[in-house]
């Protein structure tokens, strides 16, 4: 018997010593555990004490718990007011009792001069230590942002994952009979909060995008007089400028990872194209060139592909591509029309709409192709927009019987869904990056 | 055609051609062939005799000393190099980035230190890059309210959004995050066994009758990598001793021998008592990008059942995400614990119950 060492015998060679220190040491005694199904981290906040900024405080990080799917606030009313004093080390041993995982305590109070101070402590129940803590000063005014980054440090620790509380969304707000609506861009809090509106609504706008490094947005409008165009607006000011002048139609931008470029398509006669233009420099690089419609293009978050949808085979289909063009490979071949591709922030999926069987999906799947899972299903469901930290999934949703439509959000595993509360209709959601 | 006296042209020409062609064969039949081109090779005659003095030498000439090798030249530098740190030093892992002085609950802010998220500084300075907005307090207005302010729907100019300015006196108040338990690189193991192996020694030498003359030596050739693990673990040496001369020396496990009496019907029962017991206790919220990441815990409960020392992750990452992960594998143990152990199965409790290892994966 001969034995050729060929680089895969010593790479499994080398894998097998690599692996030698756990599976040799506990050889047949791993018990392999695998785990039960979804079930949310428990914490259990202490309200936090001081003045009435306290309550507030608690309100907005327990409101934002509960939206968070990974973190479930437990309900502490059985511990009495005072399990959980925040300079002390709370009772761990009641908090065990309500099945709480961790317990987090804390102040908020106003100290003169328009000025806040907030503090929390974040206790590991099972271990009895404090495990995070911190302290922020600010003016009053930003009351509601101390919260959600204190929310944010509190889930970053327990899971590990970059935090979205202290993050925004631009949408577009839709008001008035349904056969003449107006339009306009609006921007809030991730929760629903502080909606300001940026545009007044005498020209229709759509797919508003967030730059992801600086107050910008992009988007597409449109009026009876003009021809659509695509737009930048800087949100600080509510300056605005036309991104390109070209003969024709130009739509569905986006901003690449960097923040530099915006691709976009423009219609010429009968066939779309992706086009990348520089922002500075405004020179322009056409990235397709077929007699089909090419459109919603998304970036890699390295920058290097480009995910799109194209019509050239036939069907509306999500095809990947280099960013400087050319080589497109169609990756999405389950029935129905796939469209809307949106490249996760983490790089791992791809969100996209989905219509199939007479339904519109919202659905996710690898940048293969594959893994393909619908997150949710109805008459009209469109347009996700991912979290900052590529674990939840915003869309609007038409329920149709001529209503209007509204923003949900769900998580990548389309585990839990819920409503985000917006001030009347509202489409295009585009979430912003942390602020912090 | 025929050929006329009177015009005797042709037959001029044509013997004149005849002997140009004669003539011609004649001179090429005999020019010499070219010569072949020869290639220039340059050599050096070197006679015998040359050859002999050139590794002679000379008697009256002065000794010549080697000089310095290239990989020597290092010594002679100013600044001479560190020391070479040893494996432990060499694989010992980087602090936690927030490794600050864990301050007691009841202690005052004074002694916190600056906080790494988010820090006033760097939001200070994102805001000097920015534009600054026009209208720079009408968005407080928005703050104080939990609810949308669906009022301010009315106003038509837009309103940016003011970024809060965080003043320098955000404080961390973190306590450092307990060190993750290094990885045993084979140096380390090395030593620990050696630890190990010295305090076995200590008690053979209390509680057994000393082996006789020469069977240290037996036991140390029988010392080799794979026996490594079954010195740390007691049921392998328990298993172990029911064999051959390994009977002689001193036991590492349990007094009464249970090893050959666990079948492999109970281990299986036992182990899947334990599967039940802490399957509720493992969340899997945290599987989130990191589902590729198995925690591997190893924990020691008491015949009581109860949790002894602290739990151990064996497989500690720097990714937060694993870590994160890693820290629900051991709250999992903890909250789970302690964990009733049936009659039946304490006679195996050597073998089974006192040390566990268990992987805690993702649902599939």
């Amino acid at each position: 018997m001969t034995f050729l060492l060929t680089r895969r015998n010593v790479a499994q060679l080398i894998a097998s010593l690599a692996v030698t220190p756990i599976t040799q040491a506990h050889a047949g005694r791993i018990i392999e555990l695998h785990g039960g199904g979804f079930q949310p981290v428990s914490i259990a906040i202490s309200p936090f004490v001081g003045d009435d900024a306290a309550q507030t405080v608690t309100s907005i990080i327990n409101n934002n718990f509960k939206r968070s799917v990974f973190l479930k606030p437990v309900d502490i009313s059985a511990l009495g007011p005072n399990a959980a004093p925040p300079d002390q080390r709370p009772d761990l041993a009641a908090f065990k009792t309500i099945d709480a995982q961790y317990v987090l305590t804390g102040r908020a109070q106003r100290i003169g001069e328009g000025r806040l101070k907030t503090e929390f402590r974040l206790f590991d129940v099972t271990t009895g230590e404090q495990i995070s803590g911190q302290q922020y000063a600010t003016d009053s005014a930003n009351i509601r942002r101390v919260a959600h980054m204190l929310s944010d440090a509190v889930f970053t620790r327990i899971t590990g994952e970059k935090g979205f509380f202290d993050t925004r969304i631009v949408f577009v707000d839709e008001s008035g009979a349904k056969d003449n609506r107006k339009k306009r861009l609006a921007i809030m809090d991730q929760d629903g909060a502080n909606v300001h509106y940026l545009t007044h609504g005498e020209e229709l706008v759509v797919t508003p995008r967030f730059s992801p490094s600086s107050q910008e947005i992009t988007y597409m409008a449109f009026s009876a007089e003009d021809d659509p165009k695509v737009l930048l607006m800087n949100i600080e000011n509510s300056q605005r400028d036309i991104v390109g002048n070209f003969p024709g139609m130009t739509f569905s931008p986006r901003f690449s990872p960097d923040g530099q470029k915006i691709i976009m398509s423009l219609s010429q006669g009968s066939s779309t194209n992706l086009y990348a233009m520089d922002i500075r420099s405004r020179a322009t690089t056409r990235l397709t060139e077929t007699t089909a419609i090419d459109t919603s293009p998304s970036y890699s978050p390295d920058g290097s592909q480009i995910a799109f949808e194209s019509d050239r085979g036939g069907s509306q289909q999500i095809y990947i591509m280099s960013a400087s063009g050319g080589g497109a490979k169609r990756i999405s071949f389950g029935g129905g029309r796939y469209s809307t591709p949106v490249w996760s922030p983490k790089g791992d999926y791809i969100a996209f709409t989905k219509q199939s069987g007479g339904n519109f999906s919202i659905g996710v799947m690898k940048t293969d192709g594959t893994g393909e899972r619908i997150l949710t299903e109805g008459f009209h469901n469109e347009g996700p927009t991912w979290s900052p930290n590529g674990l939840f999934i915003m869309f609007f949703r038409e329920a149709g019987g001529g209503g209007g439509p509204k923003i949900y959000m769900v998580d990548v595993f389309g585990r839990s869904e819920i409503i985000v509360p917006t001030p009347g209709y509202a489409s295009d959601p585009a979430w912003g990056p942390l602020q912090g | 055609m025929r050929f006329s006296r009177s015009k005797p042209g042709v037959i001029v020409s044509l013997a004149a051609h005849i002997g140009l062609f004669i003539a011609a064969m004649t001179l090429f039949a005999t020019t010499d062939k070219f010569e072949d081109a020869a290639e220039m090779i340059p050599i050096d005659v070197v006679s015998d005799s040359e050859l002999n003095s050139v590794v002679k030498g000379e008697r009256t000439a002065k000794e010549v000393k080697p000089g310095p090798r290239v990989d020597k030249l290092a010594d002679k530098q100013d600044t001479p190099p560190e020391p070479p740190l040893n494996q432990a030093e060499k694989d010992k892992p980087a602090p936690p980035q927030q490794a600050q002085k864990l301050p007691e609950p009841s202690s005052s802010s004074e002694a916190q230190k600056l906080s790494s998220p988010p820090t006033p500084e760097k939001q200070q300075e994102a805001k000097t890059a920015e534009p600054k907005p026009a209208p720079a307090t009408k968005d407080k207005t928005a703050t104080e309210d939990e609810k949308p302010e669906i009022e301010e729907a009315e106003v038509i100019k837009p309103k940016p959004p003011k970024r809060p300015k965080f003043e320098a006196e955000t404080k961390d108040i973190t306590p450092p995050t307990p060190k993750p338990p290094p990885r045993l690189k084979a140096d380390e193991l090395a030593k620990l066994l050696e630890n190990k192996k010295k305090l076995e020694e200590a008690d053979k030498a209390e509680k057994e009758p000393k082996p006789k003359s020469g069977e240290e030596n037996t036991l140390a050739s029988k010392f080799s990598a794979s026996s490594i693990m079954n010195l740390l673990t007691r049921e392998a040496a328990q298993r172990r001793a029911a064999t051959g001369q390994e009977l002689k020396t001193a036991s590492l496990g349990a007094p009464e021998g249970a090893a050959d009496k666990l079948s492999a019907t109970m281990e299986s029962r036992i182990a899947a008592y334990i599967h039940d017991h802490y399957h509720p206790c493992w969340a899997s919220a945290l599987s989130l990008g990191g589902a590729t990441f198995a925690p591997v815990v190893e924990f020691h409960l008491s015949r009581e059942g109860a949790l002894e020392g602290r739990p151990q992750l064996m497989n500690p990452s720097n990714n937060p995400v694993e870590q994160a992960r890693g820290e629900q594998a051991l709250q999992a143990v903890r909250r789970c614990s302690p964990m009733k152990i049936p009659d039946d199965f304490m006679p195996f409790y050597d073998q089974t119950l006192r040390d566990i290892t268990i992987r805690f994966q993702d649902s599939h």
